[in-house]
């Protein structure tokens, strides 16, 4: 018994890293985001607004570029607008009732309080959580395109799996084709991401834009992603592989969009079926 | 009052750390302060608290940083080691220091002993993050950049502070 005390005071220094190794390895051990505490992670009451009052300053920095970016962005919408407006007379011209559509997504403003682009699996946290009926799975874009998927909640914050973290695949689509295939990084810059699985027959030319597709339900169809910069040659002859410029620009995000599906409960209860 | 003084730093270096530092990367790599300031903590002090220490710093950076488990088992290993790393550079006679540093031991050895830890500590937590995500050339300039960044700013605040 003496002994055993002994070896254990003589090693105890041994044996205080040992458990907190295991418990460590445990930690790492746990890779599904959407499983992890929302304690052991940003999004969690302290860190949260440790981050948001350090970020009410540095939020001022890159406004003018952010401003530019919307300008930019409005002016492509306006034209749209005006295409799809006309489209729609001739449409009314037509068949003579008017349409009545109910949008099924609708845009939240939330800020951008902590980030990251250097690690292995990025992250974002967001000031907005449950209490502003952010849920767990809602897409986030900002002007420029996609930027990640909610992957926990708590009341006041959100934490966003960015697109620069290789658990997360969102299915996109070439702007001009239907063939939809799956974008995912690689871990090497922050500026692209590689797109996979789109089948051997689609054509396409550099310089084409990627979209989502919308069959996650998490972003709705066509939202802006990157553009096609190169083909990359793998093993696999049946796909093709392409190295993406994403639009968004991740080392400068500020204000973004969390995108609510109207109509998720009722697609998730109809795949639960 | 050794052990507040230290503490006091730990906390400054460790919001330092989560609030500037890690939005400071270049090319993936970024500077690891708060390992300069647990380099410094006396050298007398209980092992198994240093390795407490260790962990428990390595657990707040991992809490900001959403990567649970790998400041905190790189700190926790690398303070473990870190008295035997010192007394490869430092005869046993002269080992009662207290903290570390440009005094006692004087500034070779000194920039010897950091420059071992820091790269222990940056090589362990870098292959432990290649786990989710292995890219060779990506894994091997974040190492260079985050030792070169991380002993550059270290030796910098210990010359600072003697002037």
């Amino acid at each position: 018994m003496n002994s055993l005390f002994r070896f254990l005071q003589r090693n105890s220094a041994f044996l205080t890293w040992l458990i907190l190794a295991v418990v460590s390895i445990v930690m790492l051990c746990q890779g599904n985001p959407y499983h992890r505490s929302i304690w052991m992670g940003s999004a969690n009451r302290v860190s949260g607004s440790v981050f948001q009052s350090v970020n009410a300053f540095t939020s001022y920095f890159g406004l003018r570029e952010a401003n530019e970016a919307l300008l930019r962005r409005m002016g492509d919408m306006e034209a749209e607008n005006q295409r799809l407006r006309a489209m729609l007379v001739q449409y009314e011209d037509l068949h003579n009732p008017s349409i009545d559509t109910i949008p099924q997504y609708h845009f939240e403003i939330a800020h951008v309080v902590g980030n990251s682009i250097a690690q292995a699996e990025n992250y974002i946290t967001l000031d907005k959580g449950s209490l502003d009926s952010v849920k767990v799975n809602l897409g986030v874009a900002d002007h420029n395109g996609v930027v990640g998927i909610v992957a926990a909640v708590s009341e006041h914050y959100s934490l966003v799996i960015s697109l620069l973290n290789p658990k997360l695949r969102i299915s996109v689509k070439l702007k001009n084709s239907d063939s939809f295939g799956s974008l995912v990084w690689d871990g090497e810059s922050y500026e692209y991401a590689i797109l996979s699985d789109l089948p051997r027959s689609v054509q396409f030319t550099a310089g084409d834009t990627v979209v989502t597709s919308g069959y996650s339900g998490s972003f709705p169809k066509g939202l802006p992603v990157g553009i096609i910069t190169e083909t990359l040659e793998r093993e696999d002859d049946n796909f093709l592989v392409f190295r993406v410029k994403l639009f968004t620009d991740f080392n400068n995000l500020n204000s973004v969009f969390v995108i609510h599906n109207d109509r998720q409960d009722e697609i998730q209860k109809l795949e639960n079926q | 009052m050794t052990y507040v003084y230290s503490f006091f730093w730990l906390i400054i270096s460790l919001l330092l750390q989560v609030l500037v530092f890690n939005r400071l990367s270049i090319w993936g790599g970024v500077a690891l302060v708060y390992i300069y300031v647990l380099a410094k903590f006396p050298v007398d002090m209980n092992r198994s608290l240093q390795v407490i220490v260790g962990f428990l710093t390595g657990l707040v950076v991992d809490i900001f940083c959403n990567t649970p488990g790998m400041h905190a088992l790189a700190a926790a290993t690398a303070m473990w080691l870190r008295i035997p790393i010192l007394r490869m550079f430092v005869d046993a006679q002269d080992f009662n220091m207290g903290v570390p540093g440009i005094q006692r031991p004087g500034l070779a050895v000194f920039s010897k002993y950091i420059l071992a830890l820091f790269l222990f500590h940056i090589l362990l937590l870098y292959l432990i993050e290649a786990f989710s995500l292995f890219q060779p050339g990506v894994l091997f300039t974040k190492i260079t950049v985050s030792l070169i960044l991380t002993y550059v700013i270290s030796l910098s605040l210990e010359v600072f502070q003697r002037n």
